[in-house]
């Protein structure tokens, strides 16, 4: 029964992690090898193609592949090099504020005491400011630039890692490897980094794939308040909220940069799934 | 245990200061409320009329004793665009965002933690992919285009549904399905992955060795272990959407504290932001009190009261 | 767990289900026949949240001072067609240059009985005026010196100098009953004599009039008008197309043919007296003392084109200034700067501009018409004659620190509107003492004073027509278009449209 469970399991888990892979890397060069293609320039308006119906002939990239946007500028064009964009600030901003959380939330859950509630606090002063405050904030005292943006989307990000990673901590802390390792005087920094953090990143990385999509989608926003992304340049957040006076009308302006995202997080999603398999100390 | 509450309700109020201190400070940074509220071309000397009568000349250290001041008194000044108290319209919409985030929330962790349920103990079935799908589809959804297309397709083409407003149990639905969504997505997605982890631990092994029902291991020994990650994001989420989610408010035209605070920060309507702020601030330390305080009861292990 | 789950499931799918689905239907169809229950229902989307009841300090016209206008009388007020006329003043007239007299209808009360007169008119004027009412109307009577009480119905209000457009701004005034203000507030209260009274006010929601029997000045004419505000513009055409809305405004451009073609609803559009504008800094480098430059730049961009291509048609581009025709003081010899390129290139090089010249082109956001559009296409056009224009959207907060206090950007694009409608309130956002006015110009400073130096409009016009010419000429803004104004209507009712923010249950007609 047991063996059955884990043959599905490992054919399932170890292909759908292939697929996930392929999918990243597909996105990944696609974006990254942008300008090779021949594709449209992505922030000419052109005002007679607006709203220029989709050919989904992808052979001549010339004929609006997925049509126009709402100044005439190829979708197509647009989502590839706006990916750019996108998974950069995605990448970076999951990667600092998982980075941060993560230590965060380990030595708050191993320490607990007064670091714990020192921490914690600090954590419940994070969560409580709205982000659109922050966002202004770091605009008028920073200025306005895509560095300063990863940094407010990393400041909203960190907390979920942290309280989750904690939560985690202060039970595997309790367990006797963690234990018997500390009773035969492994250094703190050992156990904290070698015994428990393998054991906790399960949610890390499933919150690192959700973060993505909501960072990505977040950056919009930012982009609204003068951080960010600065039109014509295109991203996918930005474009998602481009579309949101004409989505009774052309809804595919934002459909395909949705389907981007979607594409971008479903494959992210398998990878994550196969990276904890690898991760996992119990499986190996 | 009770010690451990005082001590940590004590550390709440410092925490709440730190906050409102903070968001003072931050306020103060933006911008000059005066601009704003005055039509634009506005001769100087009639701004600086206004900037006083809203006491914002004197100086930064008077403005915030002041402010402590009144707001231990629970009182946070005078709206100045709405001309009244603005602890007052903080809790007058705070109803409207009770109910959608408590609704929400409920409907979000039931569907959420079933579809995440099933995709662990069900792995590599067409539930697993049919739960994981939908819940990409939550993730990876910007809540206003969910929530437009909500209302385009029941308000509109079916005419099921009311298109928005606050008005009759149906005008909760749509927006309620928006969020819940969303909090299904980040609930099953964390429940499946660590209930995986939970079932292949040893002692559930040895659990099923001895031949234990399936669904007594699911219950007793992986599934509460498994809620520790799920319990915290949850706690998040809730203290965030009881915060008011300012476009889900705005896309359903619902009068709660999200689409007011985002009205407020807009329009530098500083007493209106500080009474928000700390009403969220309040939410936050107490959920965050709560999970500590539930955490022993998921995992016997943990103490967190030392 | 699961078993008990799928037990429940299991022994009563049907009445699980059919209970839920009867208790949407219960809902839906209450909601259904609220809305339905008596045709003489007026359902108005707001665009925006009414932040006040008290008239003394409403200023937004689409919002609260709109709302005002439904519970209390104005000495007079301005029609769908753009003329004013009497509501509580029966005639008025100016008394040379320093004076206006208005003759007040006889018998109107308030509802408790206490009389509207000249008395009550003073008191309430002389309210604003004080500042310890702290009301931010206050700076519209900074050219009044005194009220007087001529009889109960004639009243006077002495001005420091000519104040032509003083019966413009008073149809924003509004009278409060003083002995009701005693134990009062009007934030939240109401007891005026406009045509509706006050029934229910939810926060941030919506607010419901029903008739008021008494009024004598305006009468009613629904038994019930209901302003909702539904603040995303995708929200209020699907109100409009479900049925659930009569009338709403600022919908997507694009919406208006869908509305149309549904067959559900109507829509349509003015243009409104708002026009859209690229400020240029002409006191900073390199627009300042360049007006060659300033006239390159608007025949660069492509005014016809952008009406045509981006709002469909559905506008009207500016007459070489920032009126539109509604606007009493508008020029109608003035045609705009054609779209010529080659002679765009042409100014640049006799401007000694070297090209590509860089520029910064300010954004403010969620506040302007399709702002980020028209900024993106602005840039695109300048570009095509040299002039790279880099564009930073931004807060509108954050912008209009700089804005306001003397320091804007090289170029930014807005909207500039004066609810008068009087030239004498918008051109004189460019006269040089204005701190946003970014513009010093003797020539036009010293037309403008002449126009405001005389109730005569003959030679009012005449000053007017100067002052646009000679802003036109210098050109210290990129004219560009009215902005539309857009609506969408049920099959209920027909709106007449006016091209203000003016909401006014009196401007629709059952049909």
């Amino acid at each position: 029964m047991i063996a059955a469970l884990r043959k599905v399991r490992t054919f399932a888990g170890g292909h759908s992690g292939w697929i996930g892979l392929v999918l990243l890397a597909a996105v990944i060069l696609i974006v990254v090898l942008a300008p090779l293609f021949g594709l449209p320039d992505p922030v000419r308006n052109n005002l007679r193609g607006r709203f220029v119906p989709p050919s989904f002939n992808f052979l001549d990239l010339t004929r609006y592949p997925l049509g126009g946007d709402h100044l005439g500028r190829d979708l197509f064009s647009r989502i590839v090099y706006g990916g750019r964009v996108s998974l950069a600030i995605g990448a970076l901003a999951v990667g600092l504020g998982g980075v941060i959380g993560v230590i965060v939330g380990l030595f708050a859950g191993f320490y607990k005491g007064w670091v714990d509630r020192v921490l914690m606090r600090l954590v419940d002063v994070q969560l409580s400011i709205p982000l659109m405050l922050l966002a202004l904030l770091v605009v008028a005292a920073l200025g306005p630039s895509l560095q300063n943006l990863i940094i407010v989307l990393a400041l909203t990000s960190w907390v979920r890692y942290a309280r989750v990673v904690r939560g985690q901590v202060l039970a595997v802390r309790e367990r006797e490897f963690v234990q018997s390792a500390y009773a035969i005087g492994v250094g703190n920094l050992r156990i904290i980094f070698v015994h428990i953090l393998p054991n906790v990143l399960t949610p890390v990385l499933v919150i690192a794939t959700l973060e993505l999509a909501r960072v990505i989608i977040l950056e919009a926003g930012m982009s609204f308040l003068g951080l960010g992304v600065q039109p014509p340049w295109p991203s996918w957040g930005r474009m998602l909220a481009e579309g949101r006076n004409y989505m009774g009308t052309y809804p595919e302006v934002s459909v395909y940069p949705g389907l981007a995202l979607f594409i971008t997080a479903l494959a992210v999603n398998l990878s994550g799934d196969w990276l904890r398999d690898r991760l996992d100390p119990k499986l190996r | 245990m009770s010690r451990y509450i005082i001590e940590r309700l004590g550390e709440a109020l410092v925490a709440v200061w730190g906050i409102v201190t903070i968001v003072f400070v931050v306020t103060r940074m933006l911008g000059d409320p005066a601009v704003l509220l005055l039509p634009l071309g506005t001769p100087e000397a009639q701004v600086a009329a206004l900037r006083a009568e809203l006491g914002l000349e004197r100086p930064m250290v008077i403005q915030y004793l002041d402010f402590l001041i009144r707001a231990v008194q629970g009182d946070f000044g005078l709206s100045y665009q709405f001309f009244r108290p603005a602890m007052d319209l903080v809790l007058e919409r705070l109803p409207a965002t009770a109910i959608l985030a408590s609704t929400s929330i409920v409907l979000g962790v039931i569907i959420g933690s079933l579809a995440g349920f099933v995709a662990a103990v069900k792995r590599g079935s067409f539930l697993e992919f049919l739960a994981m799908t939908v819940a990409l589809l939550g993730q990876a959804t910007p809540v206003f285009w969910l929530g437009i297309m909500l209302i385009l397709y029941f308000g509109v083409n079916l005419g099921w549904l009311p298109t928005g407003g606050w008005d009759s149990l149906a005008s909760l639905v749509l927006p309620v399905l928006t969020l819940s969504i969303f909090v299904a997505a980040t609930v099953s997605r964390l429940f499946r992955s660590s209930m995986l982890d939970a079932l292949s631990e040893d002692y559930v092994r040895t659990a099923r060795a001895k031949g234990l029902p399936p669904g007594t291991i699911y219950t007793r020994h992986a599934g509460r272990n498994a809620l520790i990650p799920v319990v915290t994001m949850v706690a998040i989420l809730t203290a965030e959407l009881l915060g008011g989610s300012a476009v889900t408010e705005t896309v359903f035209s619902w009068p709660g504290v999200g689409r007011l605070l985002l009205q407020a920060i807009e329009n530098k309507d500083f007493p209106v932001i500080q009474a928000g702020v700390f009403l969220i601030a309040v939410i936050f330390v107490f959920t965050n009190l709560l999970i500590d305080l539930i955490y022993p009861l998921l995992d016997p292990r943990i103490r967190v009261t030392r | 767990m699961v078993t008990t789950i799928s037990k429940l499931a299991g022994a009563a799918p049907g009445s699980w289900r059919s209970l839920t689905v009867a208790a949407w239907l219960g809902a839906s169809l209450a909601g259904a026949l609220a809305s339905s229950a008596s045709a003489e229902t007026l359902t108005i989307a707001l665009s925006s949240t009414v932040n006040t009841l008290d008239p003394t300090q409403a200023q937004v016209v689409g919002t609260d001072v709109s709302v005002a206008a439904h519970l209390y009388s104005p000495l007079v007020a301005r029609g769908p067609d753009g003329k004013l006329y009497g509501v509580l003043a029966e005639s008025w007239q100016p008394e040379g240059d320093a004076a206006w007299l208005f003759n007040l209808k006889p018998g109107v009360t308030f509802p408790g009985g206490e009389p509207l007169d000249a008395e009550a008119v003073k008191w309430n004027i002389d309210r604003i005026r004080n500042p310890e009412t702290k009301s931010r109307n206050r700076a519209w009577f900074d050219p009044v010196s005194e009220v007087e009480v001529v009889s109960p119905t004639q009243v006077r209000i002495k001005t420091k100098g000519p104040y032509p457009t003083l019966p413009d701004q008073l149809s924003m005034i509004f009278f409060l009953s003083p002995e009701w203000m005693k134990t009062h507030n009007p934030a939240t209260e109401a007891y005026g004599t406009g045509p509706y009274t006050l029934k229910q006010f939810v926060a941030g929601d919506r607010l419901i009039l029903a008739p008021n029997d008494k009024a004598v000045l305006e009468k009613p004419t629904f038994d019930e008008v209901s302003m909702r505000v539904v603040p995303e513009a995708s929200a209020r055409v699907a109100g409009i197309l479900a049925g659930e809305l009569d009338l709403a405004f600022d919908l997507p451009l694009e919406d208006v043919e869908r509305i149309k073609k549904s067959g559900r609803a109507d829509a349509g559009w003015v243009p409104s007296s708002r026009s859209m504008v690229v400020r240029m800094n002409t006191l900073k480098a390199p627009l300042a003392g360049n007006t060659k430059l300033r006239q390159a730049l608007n025949y660069a961009v492509d005014k016809e084109g952008m009406v045509e291509a981006l709002l469909g048609g559905l506008g009207t581009v500016s007459q070489c200034q920032i009126m539109t025709p509604a606007y009493f003081g508008f020029n109608k010899d003035l045609k705009p700067y054609p779209y010529d390129p080659a002679k765009a290139k042409q100014l640049l090089k006799e401007a000694g501009v070297t090209t590509p010249l860089k520029i910064d082109l300010e954004v403010p956001l969620n506040r302007y018409f399709m702002a980020s559009e028209i900024g993106q296409i602005v840039a695109g056009q300048l570009q095509d004659v040299g002039v790279e224009a880099t564009i930073k959207e931004m807060d509108f907060g954050a912008w209009v620190k700089t804005y306001a206090g003397r320091d804007m950007g090289q170029m930014a694009l807005l909207g500039q509107a004066w609810p008068t409608l009087d030239a004498d309130g918008m051109l004189s956002l460019y006269a040089a003492a204005n701190p946003t006015a970014y513009f010093d110009d003797k020539p036009f400073d010293e037309a403008l004073k002449a126009g405001r130096g005389t109730t005569d409009p003959a030679k009012r016009l005449e000053a007017y027509k100067t002052a646009t010419a000679r802003m036109c000429e210098e050109a210290p803004v990129i004219f560009l278009f009215a902005q539309p104004f857009t609506y969408g209507t049920s099959k209920k009712i027909t709106w007449k449209a006016r091209g203000g923010d003016w909401v006014r249950a009196t401007d629709v007609v059952k049909k």
